[in-house]
């Protein structure tokens, strides 16, 4: 049973780093948030920004800049917004994002799949941009990458398994 | 299955856990007084009720076992069969099968009742089974360790005959040899991954899988049935863990250790390893199995043992020729009458845990949305307050009551004992009487849970290791009858769980030898142990190796996996043992784990927790003030914390280090700390941290409260970062960090050896397992803290009224029984908030005191006798012994002669003048042996004594300090009379009538100031007789004896 808004529809979530416009799925988004404390949580990899604590509940905070190889944010963190995923997607998490556009309605066949399934075997060392991002889709007046919300906490948990390794030697 | 009969199936089975958990109690009741008929009835009812239900349900096996017990318990309730020790055993033996088959209650259908069922028609005939040659009884009974004799009948000689016997002697040696290699291998590997489940990899489990596979295969080969059986158990589990890719729990853990500790002994002997009776683990080892993926047990047991069939099928003598008669059975059964169940029904209900959960954290979002409405009020003003604050009470009410929901009695636990303890005292011919005290404390449910398996493996080793047969008991001049003790009670805001045994205690040197044979520890460090420290090394990892079983009386077994899980649980583990006499097991527990009392400190700006059961003390190193300092020891840096050197780790750089502290690290940190002449110019805070049996220092930024915190657990993401172990939503919303004492400890690779070499000059003394007590009073005088003094210090406690005090230039004055005292305010002396009393306050007058003052207070909290262990106490700022924290309130304890020096610089300075010139007098320092119970006074007589420039050494009682005197020489002794053990009167004799040193110049130190006293102290031997903190005095004496003994020389 797929929530879609008419035949072969999709809506997403918009939101933008930079100039770049980017798209999750609305079926993935719990809420969109503009007012937080964040507690920085040292030691952590660099794609976390933090925890935020929301409505009694912990969150987790992810930056995808450094997934997605972007330099880092001109805007204030406190100015920026946060995307919350429902529960099914992970345990408790968001993205820290620049800030949150429209929620669009697209057709299915408009997206173009970023990761071709033979494309994803021939490349050893894939990068995590290549994980996250999985389609692409012409808009008006720009492109709008879709992110996979499901590949998120995996890259991260990886990152960490990483991370151990480097440091205990 | 329709829903509506799973619903019905989910509910039969938590009635029937909740019966049959009363029903073993009731068995084990009824053996004793078997003609309660209010027993018989409640027990007849039980399995009643669990009969008619599953017949019912069509859970065929369960209702006819079900059946036939009650049966049995109809005949008992008719007065027409006496229940005696063999009904009760196949009684019990139904109930433990009862519950298997409800635990997996899908696949009950499938499990073989036919042996106990023809066991229990025996009894119901009449037939005794009780007569020692009557197999049916014996093979019926699952828990054949109960009478192995007859289990090694079963099946098993036949093949140890034949096999054993035809063994080659070559092969056997080769096969221990390899299995002693396997299983060391395995306890390395089993104990990484107890002490770090998360960090399981699959290679870990890969490999446990390997080595136990391997031990199996060849014993199989071999014909060893037993060790084939467990191995092969350890194995299926191992091999299911690892498709299922689940972590082990702290339970399956403990079954783990136990099984290769079984393996261990078993290859330990050979040649007997198939006469002894594994049955029991093996069937625990089901049971485990069973309770992680309740289907696949069947698969758990085909893959890897396909000859050793489940362990009620070996044991059946009976031929399964039965079901028929089973099937039909449960037809004739009727519907549970109403009434039974409305007993149960009527006062509880079940709610998941889940939605306990979700309950508690939005009565937590409820407190935070009514603080932001008393924001917005406070603002605005406003008349609503009233209705604000009633939604203030109401909200803490209700966060208080949901948190009582998760708590459970620890009786749950508790009640088990007695039948562990039964049967295992039965196999051992052992007597052993259980004593249950406080079985109705509550503990959340999560941590019950959690402390089960450790608190079974702790009875069961008092019980198998700790009490004697009643043989060796009599030859010992006991009580024939052992006693175990399990006692659960409140203690400064703690759970208290104490399991106490009467047997032979743990040999410490054994104990200390093994330590230094497996290198866990050095003969240097096992030197400057106490014997408690020693006797607690049995439960670090790696203790426990092939040779323990024999060598240290078992114990360690698996002991450190009890330390470790209840390190998880934010608890803490203490044992104590006196040879001959007895061991005793205490653990301190938080009441939930959900919430507990933490201090909420500082560093870097940021905020974080540190879980008050991780917190030993506190502590303030005064940049100006003259005492110890934070010194270096190669790259560690370590702080002389009275009798020992505590690590120190600073905070700050360990978060400024994402990965372990490597060497160089540590090298460049002590560069930077230690690397020029610069002395830290602000004062350096730390807490002392205790992780597992270790302390160490965390220097932080800033101690900022103490709060109740809500813990919830690291985002499974960032898990693995090993310095929190969690996080928590402070009292404004904002989230903070949980530290893990125990990750940091680890993450700033310290070296808690670091400078034992070259401690011999500093102060120490054994310290003894039992805490001194004393009386403190409890007193506040501003709003922020609490203080303590020592109560023998106190003269008087006089209440005053505030406008009475006259004012005379700078000081202030009360006049008290036509005598004036000077004022001393704690706030114009050390750095406290200010005096906060209005109209009535007390004044504090002091014993041995020769100036009149008295120190303000504002208000009276308690006299409590409390404990304090030495550590609690530390060199704070000047006036301050040191903080502990009583009552959960920190609570600072006052150095009042420190407090009048310092109301008085005038004083002041002409004592350091004098100390200055007597440091000149006296270059080669004296000895002195101060002899003193208390730890308050042991402090403060060093504290007063160190600076004149004396070599302190201490005893905290006359046997102590008789033995010091045979190893160290000292120039002087200072004694109080008052003591355990060996009082001041009895050690000044032995000393005058010994070899060693009976001529040092000793002086009596009591605060008893009676002629008859002084004469007694003097006759027996003591030069001198000084009444206790006329601190003066005692300082001249000391001077003077000195200077004639250096005279004389």
């Amino acid at each position: 049973m797929r929530e879609t808004s008419g035949y072969g529809n999709r809506l997403f979530v918009t939101f933008h780093m930079g100039e770049q416009h980017y798209g999750v799925d609305i079926r993935s988004v719990r809420e969109v948030n503009s007012e937080f404390r964040m507690t920085d949580i040292p030691h952590s990899p660099k794609e976390v920004v933090g925890y935020v604590n929301l409505r009694g509940q912990i969150h987790l905070i992810i930056d995808l800049r450094p997934l997605l190889s972007l330099p880092e944010s001109m805007v204030p963190l406190l100015q920026r917004k946060l995307i919350i995923f429902k529960e099914k997607i992970g345990e408790p998490f968001g993205i820290i994002v620049d800030d949150v556009g429209d929620v669009i309605t697209i057709s299915e066949e408009r997206i173009e799949d970023f990761n071709l399934q033979d494309s994803k075997l021939d490349i050893p060392d894939r990068t995590y941009e290549q994980d996250i991002m999985n389609g692409i889709c012409k808009l008006d007046q720009s492109l709008m990458v879709t992110i996979d919300a499901e590949s998120i906490l995996r890259i991260i948990t990886a990152r960490m398994e990483n991370y151990e390794s480097t440091n205990r030697r | 299955m329709s829903d509506f009969d799973q619903e019905m199936i989910s509910d039969f089975v938590e009635e029937s856990k909740e019966l049959l958990q009363s029903i073993v109690e009731d068995f084990l009741q009824l053996e004793k007084s078997p003609d309660d008929t209010n027993l018989v009835n409640k027990l007849f009812r039980a399995v009643h009720t669990i009969k008619g239900t599953s017949g019912f349900l069509g859970l065929t096996s369960i209702g006819t076992l079900s059946h036939a017990m009650e049966t049995l318990m109809s005949k008992i309730r008719d007065g027409k069969i006496l229940p005696e020790n063999s009904h009760i055993n196949a009684l019990l033996a139904s109930s433990d099968l009862l519950s298997k088959m409800i635990h997996d209650v899908h696949s009950s259908n499938s499990v073989d009742i036919s042996a106990l069922t023809a066991l229990l028609q025996t009894l119901i005939d009449g037939k005794s089974v009780a007569a020692p040659e009557s197999p049916p009884a014996v093979q019926g009974v699952p828990e054949l360790q109960m009478l192995p004799k007859a289990a090694a009948e079963m099946g098993k000689p036949a093949n140890r005959q034949d096999s054993s016997e035809g063994i080659d002697s070559e092969i056997l040696t080769g096969f221990v040899f390899e299995a002693r290699k396997y299983l060391n291998n395995l306890d390395e590997l089993l104990s990484s991954l107890a002490n770090h489940p998360e960090k399981a990899d699959s290679s870990v489990l890969q490999n446990i899988f390997r080595a136990v596979s391997a031990i199996e295969g060849t014993a199989r080969f071999i014909g060893l049935k037993n060790i084939s059986m467990l191995a092969g158990d350890m194995a299926a589990f191992f091999e299911n863990q690892l498709k299922a890719g689940s972590a082990v729990t702290a339970n399956e853990m403990d079954s783990m250790l136990t099984v290769k500790d079984r393996l261990e002994s078993l290859i330990d002997d050979i040649e007997h390893s198939d006469d002894i009776d594994v049955s029991d683990l093996h069937q625990k080892l089901q049971w485990v199995a069973g309770s992680t993926e309740p289907v696949p047990t069947t698969a758990i047991n085909i893959p890897v043992l396909p000859s050793a069939s489940p362990n009620l099928q070996v044991a059946n003598p009976v031929p399964p020729g039965r079901p028929g008669a089973i099937s039909k059975s449960p037809q004739k059964t009727a519907m549970p009458k109403a009434p039974e169940k409305e007993e149960i029904a009527s006062e509880t209900i079940r709610i998941t845990v889940a939605l306990i959960d979700q309950l508690m954290r939005l009565a937590g979002e409820l407190v935070l949305i009514r603080n932001q409405l008393l924001i917005t009020l406070n603002e605005e003003g406003g008349g609503k307050r009233e209705v604000v604050q009633r939604l203030d009470s109401v909200t803490l009410e209700l966060q208080e009551a949901i948190m009582k929901t998760r708590l459970q009695p620890v009786g749950t636990i508790f009640n088990k004992i007695p039948r562990i303890i039964r049967d295992l005292a039965q196999s051992l011919g052992k007597d052993i009487r259980v004593q249950i005290i406080g079985a109705e404390v509550e503990l959340d449910k999560n941590i019950l849970e959690l402390l089960a398996g450790p608190m079974i493996h702790l009875v069961r080793n008092s019980a198998d290791h700790g009490i004697e047969t009643p043989e060796e008991r009599t030859a010992a001049g006991k009580a024939p009858q052992g006693s175990l003790e399990v006692q659960a009670y409140h203690e400064g805001g703690l759970i208290h769980i104490l399991i106490r045994d009467d047997g032979k205690g743990i040999d410490k040197e054994k104990v200390a030898k093994k330590a230094i044979l497996s290198g866990i520890k050095t003969p240097v460090e096992i030197g400057s142990m106490s014997e408690n420290e020693i006797m607690n090394l049995i439960m670090m990892p790696g203790f426990s190796t092939a040779e323990q079983v024999t060598d240290v009386s078992g114990r360690g077994v698996g002991m450190d996996v009890v330390s470790s899980s209840i390190e998880k649980l934010n608890g803490s583990i203490d044992i104590t043992s006196q040879t001959g006499k007895g061991t005793t097991f205490l653990m301190k527990l938080p009441l939930t784990l959900a919430i507990i009392p933490s201090l909420i400190i500082s560093s870097q700006g940021r905020r974080f927790a540190i879980p008050q059961v991780n917190l030993d003390e506190l502590f303030s190193i005064n940049a100006q003030s003259e005492g110890p300092r934070i010194e270096r020891a190669g790259d560690q840096e370590v702080f002389r914390l009275r009798d020992s050197l505590l690590p120190m780790v600073r905070f700050n750089e360990v978060l400024s280090y994402a990965g372990r502290f490597s060497r160089n690290d540590k090298h460049h940190l002590i560069q930077k700390y230690h690397g020029g002449e610069s002395r830290e110019t602000s004062n350096t805070n730390f807490a002392v941290l205790i992780a597992g049996n270790r302390r160490f220092g965390l220097i932080i930024d800033e101690v900022i409260a103490t709060e109740e915190i809500v813990v919830k657990p690291m985002h499974p993401a960032i898990k693995k970062i090993q310095i929190y172990s969690g996080a928590t939503i402070l009292g404004d919303g904002s989230v903070a960090m949980i530290l893990d004492a125990e990750g940091i400890g680890n993450h700033a690779a310290i070296d808690f050896n670091a400078g034992l070499e070259d401690t011999s000059n500093l102060l120490r003394f054994a310290k003894t397992g039992e805490e001194n007590t004393e009386s403190v009073l409890l007193f506040r005088n501003g709003p922020n803290e609490q203080f303590a003094i020592s109560l023998h210090l106190v003269q008087r406690i006089q209440q005053i009224n505030l406008p009475n005090i006259e004012k005379v230039g700078s000081h202030e004055f009360a006049n008290i029984d036509n005598k004036s005292f000077r004022i001393l305010r704690l706030e114009s002396l050390i750095n406290v908030s200010a005096f906060a009393g209005t109209g009535n306050a007390f004044l504090l007058l002091f014993k041995h005191i020769a100036k009149p003052v008295g120190l303000l207070i504002s208000e009276l909290i308690d006299i409590k006798e409390v404990s304090i262990s030495l550590d609690s106490f530390g060199y704070g700022t000047d006036g301050i012994l040191g903080s502990d924290i009583l009552d959960g309130k920190l609570t600072l304890f006052l150095d009042i002669h420190k407090l009048i020096e310092l109301s008085d610089p005038i004083v002041k300075q002409t004592e350091i003048s004098l100390r200055r010139a007597t440091d000149k007098q006296n270059p080669d320092s004296a000895r002195l042996l101060v002899v003193e119970d208390s730890s308050i006074f042991r402090q403060m007589l060093t504290r007063y004594l160190a600076p004149e420039g004396y070599n302190i050494d201490l005893a905290e009682d006359g046997l102590v300090a008789l033995e010091k005197v045979r190893t160290n020489t000292y120039d002087l002794i200072i004694s109080d009379l008052e003591m355990p053990n060996m009082n001041g009167l009895e050690f000044i004799r032995e000393l005058r009538h010994s070899n060693y040193q009976n001529n040092i110049p000793a002086i009596a130190l009591s605060s008893i100031n009676s002629a008859e006293i002084i004469e007694k102290a003097l006759q027996s031997g003591f030069d001198h007789y000084e009444v206790k903190l006329e601190k003066d005095n005692l300082i001249k004496a000391v001077k003077s004896i000195l200077l004639e003994r250096r005279g004389a020389a």
